[in-house]
């Protein structure tokens, strides 16, 4: 049976006949399987667990060792972004901070402060702030299209905290 | 202070190339990690999480579940991550590809042997 990472490449390759798609197979089929996608030499690296989702990132030589830039969910998702990266020949954007996720989606500050109606010097100054309220956190990722949630990890499992309970009347 | 990605790699070679040659494919992966470990621990700012999924500027020895065979080379063992493959012979030889097929480290085992010259 084909697993996420075989079914990724089947839809890059319909997408892009001439493109080169190679699977590199771990050792054990629980291990990290990667795809190379190379266009026009353009390199797009997927690594896929079953446990973690698919990790998308655009390589540079001095990356030994660096874990994947981008992480998606789903295979569609992932197909999105890789068949994104290779038309546009772009690069992944690495890290985690909120410019980052921000510039990741294609968002300028002045798009997510339209979105918020506030200004976007107010943004820049929420992206650079140290501490945030969880409302405020959740709104701005919202404005990016996406929805913040909130887990808590325990040496023997993680739990999801219900965001919703943590906000007062007026952040709700 | 956080340095360069290629500084810190370089940095890296050059440890890992003057460290000791070891005898076995365990000793190697300790070497190896215990070395770049340390090299990030100095130079990279970033906090050692390796079980995290995501980038966090941070470089990380090979993790046991990226382990490959090695087909027709049933004495060297293969840990791939996202742009390079790092053979380790069970001499303790160790050898750092990047997948553009630039040999990045080249270090022979405690017998003097590459991982190549092990069938």
């Amino acid at each position: 049976m084909m697993n996420e990472l075989e079914r990724l490449k089947e839809c890059l390759s319909a997408r892009f006949p001439t493109a080169c798609l190679a699977i590199d197979r771990p050792a054990l089929e629980s291990g990290g399987w990667f795809l190379d996608a190379t266009l026009q030499g353009h390199l797009v690296v997927v690594e896929w667990r079953a446990d973690r989702g698919f990790g998308v990132s655009t390589p540079s030589e001095d990356d030994f060792g660096a874990k994947p830039d981008e992480v998606y969910p789903t295979t569609d998702a992932a197909c999105s972004r890789v068949v994104e990266l290779l038309l546009s020949q772009t690069r992944t954007v690495p890290g985690r901070t909120l410019p980052k996720i921000r510039e990741s989606r294609g968002l300028s500050q002045t798009d997510v402060a339209q979105r918020l109606q506030i200004n976007q010097g107010a943004v820049s100054r929420l992206e650079r702030r140290d501490d945030m309220l969880v409302g405020t956190l959740r709104n701005l990722i919202a404005a990016m299209g996406g929805r913040l949630k909130l887990i808590a990890e325990f040496p023997d499992r993680c739990v999801d905290i219900q965001i919703d309970q943590l906000l007062n009347g007026d952040a709700r | 202070m956080e340095v360069p990605k290629r500084e810190r790699l370089e940095e890296f070679f050059r440890r890992l190339l003057a460290a000791p040659g070891v005898g076995s494919f365990d000793e190697a992966l300790e070497q190896l990690s215990t070395i770049l470990d340390a090299v990030e621990d100095e130079l990279s700012g970033a906090e050692n999480v390796p079980q995290d999924w995501q980038s966090d500027q941070r470089l990380y020895p090979p993790q046991k579940d990226s382990l490959r065979v090695v087909p027709e080379h049933p004495r060297v063992r293969r840990f791939r991550n996202r742009r390079h493959s790092t053979y380790i012979g069970e001499n303790g030889s160790v050898e750092i590809v990047s997948l553009s097929g630039r040999v990045e480290v080249r270090k022979p085992g405690r017998d003097g042997r590459g991982v190549w010259e092990l069938d």
